[in-house]
């Protein structure tokens, strides 16, 4: 009888996971961040950039969200967004402009205009925001309080990706291949890091090491993941590609053990503990456009940009690879953005 | 088969010490007027398994085991569990598979990985829990798994063949001869073969429709082979023993990455001792090895292939081995050395390790009461001084004739990393630190005749910390190991048994084992990187067995109910893997026939189909029908 009554009680205590299969999230599902915007660039030239909404738990999009409440485009080539002040700052590349949107209901707060190609915005946190620009040269200066641009910091060709750590900016310059560290108390050049032509997303630990992908080009150096310290700004390499390899998409899992990037269309899962390289999962057939990490959940969201011109496809996978769903973005899915 | 140590202490003498000390250990009472007193046993845990018994290995015994852990995926966790044989939180790459004294566990990807070892090479085993681990000499810092062969003293010949077959379409086959040559000299040999392909449906959650699918592409095949030979000249006891395995396998592709298809790996390992006993009063044995793994692994996804080979040359020199050295007192002295060398494509050149070790205790009785042992362990790592490392422990029995016994004990133990956790190629990790332990154990056992039948029972509670831990961290394709700064094991373990008397030709056995385990990160190097405080990954809480057999005449049936609790595989402890309880239920007819014994089993494994994960992206089968027939003749 006793017996009896233990294989009961295993029974019991095993009937509450039977439903499930695989690995489960055991985090707080009420408290998995906010929204996720999918900033979608559009055509080139037909100004249909846009930005869908995706709920992660219930799995449904909402389209055109910013045309639906204003009844008017984004414009031409949705680059990215940044969060500053609870609104979203849309950089529109192809418009010259930066889109000032309410992010509880997606209406139009303002616009930053007269720039060149913007691609990046960056807030300083000293009253100024910072632009970088694929054509002027320069990384644009603006006044948070008036959207105007107040100076410029002149550069040399393209700037890409901005990041501010400890009181400096970083800037990215992916032809020439260098990081350049900025003061902002100045907004002028103070040091830079030369490494190879092609580098992209930099990924920044909070003790200053970061992460930092180079293509190598096409075909003209090799391949590199470097390993950056941002508080000395010196190099050092992680990984080394081989020259055929295009290594891109880098971002990081949140609690920064393992990096995610991209070469053709599988994406390769590297541990900062160990060092060591893994697949994690092929998507054959697709358009690689983009990897993106959900710093809430740690789950990837894999963006195949199809022909160009059709929807893109977006597949939600856990950091094992395993894909939780599958759902459509709009035109050339550029950015994913995860709301607070 | 086991041996029940006894002290023979005659009353009548006065100087009680003094007769138990001329007494030597035996198994038998020789006249009325002596009083058996049980030497008190060590304070750990040992459990003995056989091949073809009852005493089994938690739920299984060792021919489920090997058996069950050969057929299904690369480098699987295997049955019951997430690893093949973890010990109290620790991972598998904290114990070690010991081979007629050697460790095996040398040339493994990190896990305990039985799949190495061939089920024929032994028949017996024991399984060694925490401290008592120290015991073989070697740096198994939460348990280790020990086989040997045992050849049975009044038979001439035994020949024992099994051949099993399952709906996954796998077919094991073992045939073994134990021969008794003459007066001085025993035998054996074996052959064993494992293939087929793992095919079955399951239940994949990530398609958007049909959701069963099939696990396919996944053959595989293992042949082993081997002789022992053991002769004896007065009192010197001779072996030599040999045997090879060949492992292939596909690895399935999963369901995480449906476009793999083309991985395999292949295992050639070969294993070669010479071992010499001298069993007089001073007890002295040596065991000499060399033991090699030439592993193959295709990396279909960039077409090539991870090529590793590694050596390693062992000699164990035991003094002692548990006999009393003068008056109450018994040792046992072990003296381990080995070299092991990675030689790779994917190295820089040929890399090496080498460890010398020494290993003494020392225990003294107190009549009947207590039983004090003292340890030290010390040694050399690769030239390196690894430092002095005690133990001290008691046992205590506080009525004679009473079966209940208090043991405790504290040690200290350092593990170095082996040559694969250095070297493996690729995700071998050169800068692991080796991992220093301090345990605690305190148990009770209290055995007890019963009108029914008999009734034994453990309770064991234990406490460990390990500073630089050991962690296999997963990727996708392959697993590295790097250091957690302090991880805190804490446990407990209860095991009951009730075997019946036999009643009408009816007879019964009911066990019960609960084993609960916490373990933790305390610290970390880089609290950025992992949090501390966190479960470690892949340790579930509890692991429950229930076990039931009933026998009727020649018929018996047995049912065994695992439950595996939920553990995490993030160390952020933000994912974790269901739990899962797969109840099995398996009926056997014995029969003999002139000098043999036949057995014939049928097996239903996973009954209610249960459909569950051990490592994420691979399947296990749902429920499996096998058939199971084991002759064995003896004369």
């Amino acid at each position: 009888m006793r017996i009896i009554l233990v294989i009961s009680a295993i029974l019991a205590l095993t009937s509450c996971d039977k439903d499930m299969l695989g690995p489960q999230y055991a985090g707080d599902k009420e408290n998995r961040g906010g929204k996720i915007l999918i900033l979608n660039e559009g055509s080139f030239g037909w100004g249909n950039g846009s930005i869908s909404l995706y709920n992660r738990d219930t799995k449904e999009v909402s389209s055109f969200v910013y045309q639906n409440q204003n009844g008017s485009s984004l414009g031409d080539v949705v680059q990215s967004a940044n969060l500053i002040d609870d609104k979203l700052y849309v950089v529109v590349n192809n418009s010259g402009k930066v889109v000032i949107v309410d992010t509880s209901d997606f209406t139009h707060q303002g616009t930053i205009t007269g720039l060149s190609s913007p691609r990046y915005i960056l807030d300083g946190s000293n009253g100024s925001l910072y632009i970088s620009d694929l054509y002027a040269d320069a990384i644009n200066v603006v006044d948070k309080s008036s959207s105007s641009i107040s100076s410029s910091i002149g550069l040399d060709g393209w700037t890409e990706n901005l990041y501010l750590y400890n009181g400096w900016i970083y800037a990215i310059q992916p032809e020439l291949g260098t990081i350049v560290k900025i003061d902002p108390s100045t907004n002028s050049v103070d040091d830079s890091l030369k490494l190879t032509k092609g580098i992209g997303e930099m990924v920044i630990h909070p003790s200053g090491t970061a992460w930092l992908l180079s293509s190598g080009g096409t075909n003209e150096y090799l391949p590199k993941l470097y390993t950056i310290d941002l508080n000395l700004f010196v190099k050092q390499d992680s990984l080394t590609f081989n020259l055929n390899e295009s290594p891109t998409k880098l971002c990081a899992k949140s609690d920064w053990s393992e990096l995610f990037y991209v070469m053709g269309n599988t994406v390769f899962s590297y541990s900062t503990l160990s060092g060591t390289v893994s697949h994690l999962r092929t998507f054959n057939g697709t358009t690689n456009y983009g990897l993106h990490n959900d710093p809430f959940t740690n789950e990837l969201y894999y963006v195949d940009a199809k022909d160009y011109v059709q929807n893109s496809r977006i597949y939600r996978m856990d950091s094992l690879g395993q894909v939780l769903d599958t759902f459509d973005g709009g035109i050339i899915s550029g950015s994913i953005f995860f709301m607070p | 088969m086991f041996i029940t140590r006894c002290i023979i202490i005659v009353i009548i003498t006065l100087n009680v010490l003094r007769a138990n000390a001329q007494q030597e250990d035996t198994t038998s009472t020789t006249a009325l007027s002596i009083l058996v007193i049980p030497q008190l046993p060590n304070p750990n845990k040992v459990d003995l398994i056989l091949s073809d018994s009852s005493i089994r290995l938690g739920s299984f015994s060792l021919l489920d085991i090997i058996d069950q852990q050969s057929a299904l995926f690369v480098k699987s966790y295997g049955v019951n569990g997430v690893s093949n044989v973890n010990f109290r939180g620790g991972k598998a790459e904290h114990s070690r598979i010991y081979y007629k004294e050697a460790d095996l566990s040398l040339l493994n990807i990190g896990q305990l990985d039985l799949s190495l070892y061939p089920i024929g090479a032994g028949n017996f085993g024991s399984l060694s829990y925490g401290d008592a681990a120290k015991e073989l000499g070697g740096d198994a810092i939460n348990g280790a798994l020990s086989f040997g062969q045992f050849y049975t003293r009044y038979d001439t010949l035994n020949v024992m063949t099994s051949l099993a077959y399952s709906s996954l379409l796998n077919v094991n086959g073992l045939a073994k001869v134990e021969a008794k040559l003459n007066d001085k000299m025993n035998a054996s040999a074996f052959i064993q073969y494992s293939g087929g392909e793992n095919r079955f449906t399951f239940t994949n959650p990530y398609l958007l429709e049909n959701k069963l699918d099939t696990m396919k592409n996944s053959t595989f095949s293992d042949l082993a082979g081997g002789v022992d030979l053991q002769w004896k000249q007065q009192e010197n006891k001779w072996s030599f023993s040999t045997w090879h395995k060949h492992l292939f396998r596909q690895i399935p592709p999963g369901n995480s990455q449906t476009s793999i298809t083309d991985e395999s790996l292949e295992d050639n390992v070969h294993f070669a001792s010479i071992g010499f006993q001298r069993d007089r009063k001073l007890k002295v044995s040596y065991t000499g090895a060399w033991l090699a793994n030439n592993n193959n692994y295709r990396n279909a996804l960039v077409g090539l292939n991870d090529v590793n080979s590694i050596h390693s040359f062992q000699n164990i020199l035991k003094i002692g081995d548990g006999r009393r050295m003068n008056g109450p007192i018994s040792w046992t002295n072990v003296i381990r050395s080995n070299y092991s060398m990675a030689n790779s494509p994917g190295l820089d050149g040929a890399k090496s390790i080498h460890d010398l070790s020494y290993y003494g205790r020392a225990s003294y009785q107190f009549v009947h009461k207590f039983r004090i042992t003292v340890g030290l362990r010390t040694g050399l790592n690769n030239s390196e001084l690894i430092g002095l490392l005690p133990s001290a422990s008691l046992t205590f029995r506080p009525k004679l004739n009473n079966h209940f016994v208090v043991m405790a004990n504290s040690s200290i133990n350092k593990r170095y990393p082996t040559i694969n956790e250095l070297y493996w190629s690729p995700g071998g990790n050169p800068n692991l630190q080796e991992e220093r332990i301090a345990i605690t154990e305190l148990g009770v056992k209290i055995n007890r005749k019963l009108k029914l039948g008999s009734f034994s029972s453990s309770l064991f509670a234990y406490h460990n910390i390990t500073d630089n831990w050991t962690q296999w961290v997963p990727g996708a394709t392959y697993w590295s190991p790097v250091n957690l700064k302090q991880v805190v094991s804490k446990g407990l373990e209860l095991d009951i048994s009730l075997k019946s008397n036999q009643f009408r030709k009816l007879r019964y056995n009911l066990g019960l084992k609960v084993n609960y385990n916490t373990t933790q990160n305390k610290e970390v190097y880089d609290t950025s990187f992992v949090e501390p405080n966190n479960e470690v990954i892949y340790n579930p809480n509890w692991n429950v067995n229930v076990l039931a057999s009933l026998s009727y005449k020649t018929w018996t049936l047995t049912y065994h109910q695992p439950y595996v609790s939920r553990y995490f595989i993030s160390n952020d402890n933000l994912y974790f893997m269901p739990s899962y309880s797969t109840a099995n239920f398996r009926i056997i007819k014995s029969f003999k026939k002139h000098l043999s014994d036949w057995r014939i089993a049928v097996s239903i494994d996973n009954v209610l189909d249960w459909q569950y994960q051990v490592i994420p992206g691979r399947p296990m089968p749902g429920r499996v029908f096998s058939l199971n027939i084991i002759y064995n003749l003896k004369k």
